[in-house]
């Protein structure tokens, strides 16, 4: 998956500057940077959610614009910021629905959302309506949709937002399992800290800042705070609790 | 085919039910009774099953599309495009042909299609929302709507007194000819809404998800509002515009089966083939002296069922 060069200009603004990045297969790439930097049009952009004002997406090795929807839909699952609408729908029948690309039988997607609602834990939640279900459970519900698209490549944005701590973690577990499983996984996370319930070794940060690429480094090799600094534009401060570190802004500079 | 065997107990009970209607009102036992039913009321109360079917699955259609549980064909403007087209037909003389075809449902269809075709395009393009979509609705709709009124003042006053009539909709003036050109209309349009249930099941959770998931979305919801205007401006043309049918049955359907394409779509067909002759029989004996037109019964019925809504809809958003 590769972006080159991208540009997205909203009004006059540029979301996404001239941006470059690729990610292999297999990946875990974690994007931060302060709201408004361009993390989610970065995902959109490899969706095809947002058309390109310059640049190309390549989705392996092929332009984006050349893949069908089907195609695009086996290449990448996406788990959007905004939740589920609250419309009276079945658990099941929102999961079977994410298997639109493949042509099989209704029988045979329903039985393959059954299993994917295991695998995330959330088998219980079958017969229930969608709008009745608390966070949690949407959260469950999305991850198992996209287990169930059985796409190569996971785009989540902000998979932590309005989860309870407990919640957050199991998230981001659930996703070094995927990543296990030979998926490769995108994630734009607000909290950094959250990398710390990944046990993945190999974890790539891209920070963002005005649609540019403003610090990229392998998590664990110890200058996350300079790479903070650059993307936030403030200091941050290293606090160590266990064996887990957190970084804490600082005084913003007087000007 | 399972599917459809599971269903025809209901579509076998939904006519039963639509014919039924028939008998409602003063008893028909003498031989001229005999004949107003045969040759009156039972046309009327199938000409009334399938123009109540094509509204309903319309509206759900077009709900499902526009993610708006309030857009219905009256509201994204296909209606009014096709009121205009009748009374542009009206005007040049309702008995004459263009190229063969009977000029009223031609320009009907001609109508409803242009407003509906700019509807799409407005939906069509990247970066519209549901709200434009809607507004831009509502624009077609009441400049189509200044236009017709224009165009009533051209025509004479007995002419004039059957555009009003029929512009209230009122199933009365239907006759065998008119149900046999109204028929390959619904099934059409029908058929082609039901052929659209797949997509329609991943448009529901949301249309940038449904992109995600492989859903051409441009390509559906272009046929989408085809299909569901050409079936709209088919029923327009035969008894009027009557509204607010696409809006009462799928929300009484979705209250009580939820809100998934494949219930909600067949489902809704079968209630608007059962409410809308079932509302005619009420106009029909409400009022001893007069008939009341059916699209007055089901206005004073869905009136406030939008209301309703309208209400809810702001405190939902108001509380999240």
């Amino acid at each position: 998956m590769a972006l080159d060069q991208a540009t997205v200009i909203a009004g006059d603004r540029p979301i996404l500057d001239q941006l470059t990045l690729e990610v292999g297969e297999g990946q875990m790439v974690a994007i931060i940077g302060p709201n408004g930097s361009g993390k989610s049009t970065l995902l959109r952009a490899l969706l095809g959610l947002v058309a390109l004002d310059s640049g190309s997406v390549q989705i392996e090795g092929r332009p984006l614009t050349d893949l069908t929807a089907r195609q695009r839909a086996a290449s990448m699952a996406w788990l959007p910021q905004d939740s589920l609408p609250a419309e009276r729908l079945r658990v099941e029948d929102v999961v079977a629905s994410a298997r639109f690309r493949f042509s099989e039988s209704r029988q045979d997607g329903i039985e393959a959302a059954h299993r994917a609602l295991e695998d995330a834990g959330a088998a219980s939640l079958v017969d229930r309506w969608i709008n009745e279900l608390s966070g949690g459970e949407r959260q469950r519900i999305e991850l198992a949709s996209m287990l169930a698209q059985e796409s190569k490549c996971w785009l989540l944005d902000e998979p932590a937002n309005h989860l309870d701590p407990v919640w957050r973690a199991r998230t981001l577990k659930f996703l070094s399992k995927r990543l296990e499983q030979g998926n490769t996984v995108l994630v734009v996370l607000h909290d950094v800290h959250l990398l710390g319930h990944i046990d993945a070794v190999e974890t790539r940060v891209v920070g963002l800042r005005e649609g540019k690429i403003a610090w990229q480094g392998r998590l664990g090799d110890g200058d996350l705070g300079e790479g903070l600094k650059r993307v936030h534009g403030i200091p941050f401060e290293r606090a160590v609790a266990g064996d887990r570190e957190y970084w804490i802004p600082g005084e913003e500079p007087v000007e | 085919m399972m599917a459809l065997l599971r269903w025809l107990p209901w579509v076998v009970l939904a006519i039963v039910i639509a014919l039924a209607t028939a008998w409602i009102g003063p008893s028909l036992d003498d031989e001229h009774g005999q004949w107003i039913l045969r040759e009156l009321r039972l046309p009327r109360a199938l000409a009334g099953a399938m123009v109540g079917a094509v509204l309903s699955a319309a509206g759900a259609v077009v709900q499902i599309l526009l993610r708006n549980p309030l857009a219905t064909p009256s509201t994204i403007g296909t209606t009014a495009g096709a009121t205009l087209g009748v009374l542009a037909a009206l005007v040049l003389g309702s008995g004459s042909t263009w190229m063969g075809l009977p000029i009223l449902p031609a320009a009907a269809f001609a109508g409803a299609l242009l407003v509906t075709l700019v509807i799409a395009s407005v939906a069509a393009r990247d970066r519209a929302r549901t709200e434009d979509v809607l507004l831009a609705g509502i624009a077609l709709t009441l400049a189509t709507g200044a236009m017709a009124s224009g165009l009533r003042l051209g025509i004479d006053q007995v002419t004039s007194l059957s555009a009003l009539r029929w512009s209230l909709g009122s199933l009365t003036i239907l006759g065998p000819d008119r149900i046999s050109m109204l028929t390959p209309f619904v099934v059409i349009s029908l058929a082609g809404m039901l052929w659209l249930i797949r997509p329609l099941e991943v448009l529901v959770s949301g249309i940038e998800r449904a992109r995600t998931r492989g859903v051409e979305v441009t390509r559906v919801r272009t046929l989408g509002l085809g299909l569901a205007s050409l079936g709209v401006a088919a029923c327009v043309a035969t008894c009027g515009p009557i509204a607010f049918v696409g809006l009462i049955c799928p929300h009484l359907v979705k209250r009580v089966l939820g809100s998934a394409p494949r219930i909600l779509l067949p489902a809704s067909i079968l209630l608007g083939v059962v409410f809308l002759p079932l509302c005619d029989s009420i106009g029909r004996v409400l009022w001893e002296q007069r008939e009341i037109p059916v699209g007055v019964i089901t206005a004073a019925l869905g009136a406030p069922v939008l209301f309703i809504l309208v209400v809810r809809r702001g405190r939902m958003s108001s509380r999240s």
